[in-house]
């Protein structure tokens, strides 16, 4: 079975966001046989959590003196060879509703993006070597949002940490190359179970003290798939904050991979089916919250 | 977030997960378990489908990790679950804007806009679509003589069938074609509204017409056909407005370099801009999205729908005319340069021009627009910056410019944490002294609305759009909300 792959740390952002999955329980690991920092971002990298994902997420961004909300869905699809293809579609708030974006990674750093805009029904490619920036004016960076390989950071265990009174392993990360990150550094607490980083620290300039931190809050075992549910990024330079709350999730629906096209993207009846609350129709559970 | 904030509700899930069915045995061999006294560590023990809670409240954090499968099952296609019949019916959009004219040349002081769009969604089933839009838009503008104007207008109204791989689509639509920005080559079936001239956004200045279209994909292809059974002609504003592109006060005409002569007959005969009652023509798009690369190349025959003015000496007016072209055009859109690098180019047979004894014909052009998209500094703001470039080829002596160069753009930065945009659009001739500034601030801090200042700034020579409306430079203060 071909699997999302690539759960290296940053994508855990990324995941959150797109599909919130990670390794599945049955590949648990009890000894923490990971040689070095770079086997376990390996692993976290290699962790199956399904061939295609499908969730519905809640954006809250909070600004300190203002709150917005933005409600989407994604959809993932491994098409192999380190290729991967995400839609995201906007639903709120009504300003962008159904702006579609979408974005196929390739091996390497190599990306395309597109965005569909309705107001003009216009496909239009966009910059996918854009890395900073503030997703639809979240904490959460381009870059956070787009696929990070193995090879891209070199990788260190650097000891111990709990969150949450979890225990986790602390990795690492610097990019080989300066120039294809907006971070300098980050520091994942990885489960060594469940190979989830529980908490990233993101370093932009200053190598001692992070500007951003993700903390996941809950994570939930979906489909055998180990699953983010509800995480935030702190922006802890500006004091803002983004919380992001996957209302409902579905993996290996055998989306096809024509939605990840040009139609795809400028048709949103096209998507309907895999939506993952599509499910409650039938009388199944999801989770909701 | 806070622990106390969370932590109710979190608990009431962790003791109902607890003993949640549906871990598999296999999943779970062992859980570890932290000795730390400063844990609260929750572990329902003896089964092996167990849940584990890890809780730390001495931390101003909490995390859960719920161990309760979900039990859905999985569904093997998507294919089989068809979308519950949608009926929707709101108001999708309202607006109203306050202008100051600025310049003391002005014949008027003030205007007004209000605009509404409501609209009505039937879903029937997954292949069939139904919408119906109506529009509301009022005008007003006061100073050395007041006017008024109140029109209700169907918008985007029509049937639409989806299969497999095309989509078929018949009433009244907008469909606009192009790549650039603004003002794109290859668009030139769409009805454009001119009724303030240039001062919205490019997907405010399209009029919804009458079409029959075909979209087929395969690929990441599409093929796009559009026929016009009656041509809607643009949109422009009441003669009395002081946006109408033929001035009497003056005898110009818009992007003319009128002469004395021509002046005076301007001046001295009406103004008549009675479309054909005709079709409005065929289009065909090719376009592909792909690794790296996306291009587009379109052939169309129909009629121009913005008037060109010109003097009709055997009915002794200035009268409209739309002439009808074969336009030939490609586009391409490359990530380069840091941005995305964007060009698109059209060809015209039939453009219209007026020669230097004010007798009208038409001749070939060709139209061109580069453009180059980037997030400067990595950052929030937007800029895209583009030239265009208009030849006529093979042009008698004409009042026309026979070439024209501009150079044109956009700038925009969201600030004080996105709740606040700044805005610059802009266009300055490079041939020939043509301007148009754009800045705007505007408060988006509000959920799907924002308030917005914006300041309009024309000027120019002769023959110009800068230099015809160099005194209608205005400032404004207007709200936009999205339902």
């Amino acid at each position: 079975m071909r699997t999302i792959k690539g759960l290296y740390p940053v994508r855990i952002l990324w995941l959150m966001l797109i599909c919130a999955s990670h390794a599945s329980a049955g590949q648990i690991n009890h000894d923490s046989p990971y040689k070095d920092g770079k086997a376990l971002a390996q692993a976290v990298y290699d962790s199956p959590s399904g061939e295609d994902a499908s969730s519905k997420v809640m954006m809250q961004v909070d600004n300190g003196n203002s709150t917005k909300q933005r409600l989407l869905y994604s959809y993932a699809k491994d098409i192999g060879d380190g290729e991967r293809w995400t839609l995201l579609r906007f639903i709120k708030p009504n300003d962008v509703a159904n702006t579609g974006l979408l974005t196929a990674d390739y091996k390497g750093d190599d990306s395309d993006q597109w965005l569909y805009l309705p107001a003009l029904d216009r496909v239009r490619r966009i910059a996918s070597s854009r890395k900073g920036g503030r997703f639809v004016g979240s904490d959460f960076y381009y870059e956070d949002l787009s696929s990070r390989e193995v090879s891209m950071d070199d990788h260190t265990i650097i000891g111990e940490d709990k969150v949450g009174g979890a225990s986790c392993t602390l990795l690492e990360s610097i990019p080989i190359e300066r120039k294809n990150s907006v971070y300098k550094k980050r520091v994942s607490c990885i489960h060594p179970k469940i190979l989830i980083p529980l908490r990233i620290d993101y370093y932009e300039n200053d190598l001692e003290h992070p500007s951003k931190r993700l903390q996941a809050r809950k994570i939930k075992r979906v489909q055998g798939y180990w699953t983010v549910f509800d995480s935030t990024m702190y922006n802890l330079k500006r004091g803002s904050s983004t919380k992001l709350v996957t209302l409902a999730i579905r993996y290996d629906q055998g989306i096809p991979e024509n939605l990840f096209s040009q139609r795809g993207l400028s048709d949103d009846s096209r998507e309907i089916p895999y939506r993952p609350e599509n499910e409650l129709t039938q009388g199944k559970t999801d989770e909701t919250h | 977030m806070k622990l106390t904030e969370i932590s109710p509700s979190l608990l009431a899930t962790l003791l109902f997960t607890v003993t949640a069915p549906g871990i598999h045995a296999e999943d779970i061999d062992t859980l570890v378990i932290e000795d730390d006294a400063s844990e609260t560590l929750i572990i329902d023990g003896g089964s092996e489908d167990s849940d584990i809670l890890l809780f730390d409240e001495k931390e101003d954090e909490g995390l859960l990790i719920d161990l309760a499968e979900e039990t859905t099952p999985v569904r093997d296609s998507g294919s089989d679950i068809a979308p519950a019949p949608t009926f929707t019916a709101k108001l999708d959009r309202l607006w109203i804007e306050y202008g100051h004219f600025t310049q003391q040349g002005a014949s008027k002081n003030q205007q007004g806009y209000a605009h509404g769009l409501a609209s009505l969604e039937w879903k029937p089933s997954e292949q069939w679509e139904f919408k119906a839009s109506v529009r509301a838009d009022g005008y007003t503008e006061s100073g050395r003589n007041d006017w008024g104007d109140f029109r209700l207008d169907y918008d985007e109204t029509y049937l639409r069938y989806k299969a497999e791989n095309s989509t078929l689509t018949v009433g009244m639509q907008k469909i606009l074609w192009g790549r650039i920005d603004e003002f794109p080559p290859t668009d030139r079936l769409s009805t454009q509204d001119f009724r303030r001239f240039i001062l919205d956004d490019l997907e405010d200045r399209r009029l919804a017409s009458l079409a029959i279209r075909v979209e087929h994909f395969f690929d990441n292809k599409k093929i796009d056909l559009v026929y016009y059974p009656h041509f809607r002609e643009a949109q422009l504003a009441d003669k009395d407005s002081i946006w109408y592109p033929v001035n009497k006060e003056t005898g110009e005409i818009l992007s003319l370099e009128t002469t004395g002569p021509a002046e005076a007959i301007v001046k001295a005969v009406p103004v008549i801009e009675d479309a054909p009652d005709t079709d409005g023509g065929f289009g065909a798009r090719f376009s592909s999205i792909g690794s790296g690369f996306d291009y587009g190349v379109t052939v169309q025959h129909g009629h121009q729908t913005v008037p060109y003015f010109s003097y009709n000496p055997a009915r002794n007016i200035i009268e409209g005319r739309y002439p009808r072209s074969w336009i030939v055009g490609g586009d391409f859109g490359v990530e380069a340069l840091g941005g995305t690098l964007k060009f698109e180019a059209n060809w015209m047979s039939d453009t219209p021009v007026t020669r230097m004894d004010g007798s009208y014909t038409t001749v070939k052009s060709l139209t061109w627009g580069a453009a180059l998209e980037l997030f400067p500094g990595d950052s929030d703001a937007r800029l895209n910056l583009q030239l265009m470039g208009v030849k006529l080829l093979r042009a008698p002596s004409v009042m026309d410019r026979d070439e024209m160069y501009a150079f044109n753009g956009s700038y925009q930065i969201p600030f004080a944490d996105h709740r606040w945009r700044a805005t610059t659009r802009f266009n300055v001739g490079l041939d020939e002294k043509d301007i148009y500034l754009n800045p705007e601030i505007a408060y988006t801090g509000w959920e799907a609305q924002e308030v917005y200042v914006e300041f309009h700034f024309f000027d120019g020579d002769k023959g110009t759009p800068g230099g015809f409306y160099e005194d209608n430079s205005i400032i404004t203060l207007g709200w936009r909300a999205a339902f």
